[in-house]
């Protein structure tokens, strides 16, 4: 494993996966979601849909419980540019990029305006995030790349 | 992530469990629509003795019984 990355950051390389021969998709109670739970997928989508993730560290969370709780997203307050994805994100490619944008819109949010300000006006950001990710949504989704 | 158990408590028990800051059993949940149509919007998970809390962000909400006004002082 090289020395300048993380167990998780090793695993989800390019590297590994030529290295290894795996089965990407996602199997079990996962297997009605379309995209795999993996962030090389989640990489190459925003790179496809011209979604910049610099700054931003995403987390996946693989809990089979959470696929009965339909969220899709969250974003971290504390630890600002940090986005958990659920298993829901993953049912396909529209939700993906959806949800990607949505939580960036929040991490915007909480650079521009402060945790403070954000707490108390959650109505206003997320209106806000909806209105964003579906401008942008389709906007992006023409230019995206096949 | 603090509050992924009680998430996971919801999804299972519609219940949500201690308060992963004091250990309180006062918590709740709760939800809200922003998109009508899609039923789109956001929920909370908190706690009524510390006011510790934690963001849903994005989530189709089918929960009914759910959907209550969000305190305000909470600390996320
Ligand atoms: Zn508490």
């Amino acid at each position: 494993m090289p020395e300048n990355m993380t167990y998780e950051e090793w695993f989800d390389s390019d590297v590994l996966a030529r290295s290894i021969s795996r089965k990407e998709a996602n199997t079990g109670a996962f297997s009605n979601l379309k995209i795999p739970m993996q962030k090389r997928y989640v990489r190459r989508i925003a790179e496809q849909y011209n979604i910049d993730l610099s700054g931003i560290t995403i987390k996946i969370q693989r809990s089979e419980s959470m696929l009965s709780l339909t969220m899709t997203g969250s974003t971290d307050y504390n630890n600002i540019g940090r986005i958990d994805l659920f298993p829901n994100a993953f049912i396909d490619e529209e939700q993906l990029v959806k949800t990607l944008l949505h939580e960036k819109r929040h991490v915007w949010q909480l650079k521009t305006y402060g945790k403070k300000y954000v707490e108390e006006n959650l109505n206003r950001m997320e209106e806000g995030a909806y209105s964003f990710e579906d401008e942008q949504y389709n906007l992006l989704k023409k230019r995206a790349k096949k | 992530m603090k509050w992924l158990k009680n998430l996971e408590n919801i999804a299972k028990n519609h219940k949500s469990g201690l308060c992963p800051i004091c250990g309180s059993k006062e918590t709740d949940f709760g939800y809200s629509i922003i998109d009508p149509k899609s039923r789109m919007g956001y929920g909370a998970v908190w706690c009524n003795s510390c006011r510790h809390a934690f963001h849903i962000s994005r989530v189709e909400v089918k929960d009914e019984k759910h959907i209550k006004e969000i305190p305000h002082n909470l600390i996320y």
